[in-house]
């Protein structure tokens, strides 16, 4: 589903590369969830599987992406609208504020695709059904709650029906109640959609995940299972990232060798 | 809510767009092109019986009367005793004299503004800025434009709720805001800041959102809301074209 080889990035006006020889494969349905500490290239990753890089931040760009067949480079950033949503951190810079209603809002988008009214009264209906958001369909988007604005903002881009969905760092302007409500979506999406998710919360990943992509300083350093890497405490110190108490625990009494063996990964 | 659209059950509220955004353009058309003090009277007393039949007087009069009072006054003061030009003199204090045909022109000069800035909030409060925007790029205006008409309107209350965070903040740090006016005015500096650098960090957020959302697919908009043109639309139009056309005349 998405393809990177030998991607290397730099924003201009920087001396250092944000993005260095990164090599990615991600398969159709994969629930990729990428950590790393800040600065280590995660959100730059994201931007250039959306397209935003090349077509809407200034830098220099090498190697390719391509998404669902389609090279980013080639195409316009709403030809790959379509192909690849984008849920941000701020859900109040998301809300175009455009319509007085969440329906307004999730139409906003489909209204840019140039749908019919019918076509963008199914989706809307099926998208708020999935998330459950139905109760507030016609609530005011800056009346309600940052977890539910958050939803909102990711009806509004899965109604415009994305083969990708990336995620960046969703939950990090949320309270934990708000956080949790976009994880539980999450789960319901597992499986159906291919998802990159790039998070700083430790504890939602061995549920989530398919996959781990560890980041550091613009590459890569490691992909695993989601038990690979939150049991490796030497990678996770190494690389800034916050260690699980239980992995801590488990390395300072010498286990975690062990139950790695026991496992067999 | 972001706008300052107030959601009323109203005629005026349920008028189709098109109708109130003429009648304001021509109303502002006129307001520059007009004179008579009286007839500018005349618009602006349109558009505070628009705002009775809207159901929104109290909202109409407290904004038109926080934008306006300072507008008033400046420019009564600055012609009444300023104006080169003016000559009839009705009362002197020292060395300032306050002339008559002055003050005629300052009132003069308020009620053009009156005029159209009454319009501009009959129509700003009493349309879903959803459908404002729908019918000014019906009506021809690039979607692009039409959005940033809409962004504008949005900007203000949003600023405004910023500042006031960026302001306790301060405040909780030590920055002085009562006393007299100059000190008010120097609290207000190192708000300026903080307040000009997170907007624009903000729009560039926005602007990305709206990338995203195939903003500047090259896709022919299509519009979610439905808006129908009744027979009450036809209606009032031909009696707001006759008060208009009566305005003029007389």
């Amino acid at each position: 589903m998405i393809t990177i080889k030998n991607l290397n990035f730099k924003y201009s006006g920087t001396n250092n590369y944000a993005l260095r020889n990164i090599n990615l494969e991600i398969k159709e349905g994969e629930l990729a969830v990428i950590i790393g500490s800040i600065g280590s290239g995660k959100s730059t990753l994201a931007k250039c599987i959306n397209g935003l890089i090349p077509h809407f931040v200034n830098g220099i760009m090498s190697g390719e992406v391509e998404v669902a067949g389609i090279k980013t480079a080639d195409i316009d950033i709403s030809d790959i609208s379509k192909i690849v949503g984008m849920v941000l951190e701020n859900p109040l810079t998301q809300l175009t504020g455009y319509g007085t209603t969440v329906e307004e809002e999730i139409a906003f988008g489909l209204e840019n695709l140039g749908l019919i009214r019918e076509e963008m009264k199914n989706r809307i209906n099926s998208v708020l059904k999935l998330l459950d958001i139905e109760k507030i369909r016609y609530k005011d988007p800056f009346d309600i709650s940052g977890g539910q604005q958050q939803r909102v903002v990711l009806a509004s881009v899965l109604a415009m029906k994305p083969k990708i969905l990336v995620l960046d760092d969703p939950t990090s302007q949320l309270d934990p109640s708000g956080a949790e409500e976009v994880f539980e979506e999450l789960k319901k999406l597992k499986g159906k959609q291919t998802i990159i998710l790039i998070t700083q919360k430790m504890n939602i990943i061995r549920e989530l995940a398919s996959r781990v992509i560890v980041m550091s300083k613009g590459k890569i350093v490691k992909i695993g299972k989601p038990i690979e890497v939150l049991l490796d405490y030497k990678l996770l110190k190494r690389n800034n990232i916050e260690v699980p108490a239980e992995t801590e625990l488990l390395y300072k009494m010498n286990y975690n060798k062990k139950i790695m063996e026991m496992l067999k990964v | 809510m972001l706008t300052n659209y107030i959601k009323k059950d109203s005629l005026i509220h349920k008028l189709n767009p098109a109708v109130k955004i003429f009648l304001a353009l021509i109303i502002i058309f006129l307001s520059f092109l007009i004179r008579e003090t009286y007839k500018l009277s005349l618009f602006s007393a349109l558009s505070f019986i628009l705002a009775f039949a809207a159901k929104i007087p109290k909202e109409f009069f407290k904004t038109l009367g926080f934008i306006m009072t300072p507008l008033l006054i400046t420019l009564v003061i600055f012609h009444g005793i300023l104006n080169p030009a003016a000559t009839q003199v009705i009362a002197t204090f020292y060395f300032l004299s306050i002339k008559l045909d002055g003050l005629i022109i300052g009132f003069n000069y308020f009620a053009k503004l009156l005029s159209f800035v009454s319009i501009s909030y009959i129509l700003i409060f009493t349309t879903n800025p959803a459908d404002l925007v729908a019918s000014l790029s019906k009506l021809g205006l690039p979607k692009q434009a039409a959005f940033v008409t809409l962004a504008t309107i949005q900007f203000i209350p949003l600023m405004e709720e910023k500042a006031k965070k960026i302001m306790d903040a301060q405040q909780a740090r030590g920055l002085r805001i009562i006393g007299g006016i100059i000190q008010r005015i120097k609290a207000y500096i190192p708000l300026l800041m903080p307040l000009i650098l997170s907007m624009l960090d903000e729009a560039y957020e926005r602007s990305i959102s709206l990338e995203l959302r195939a903003f500047f697919s090259k896709n022919k908009r299509t519009f979610f809301r439905e808006e129908l043109w009744r027979k009450t639309d036809t209606i009032t139009s031909i009696i707001l074209a006759v008060i208009v056309g009566g305005i003029i005349i007389v």
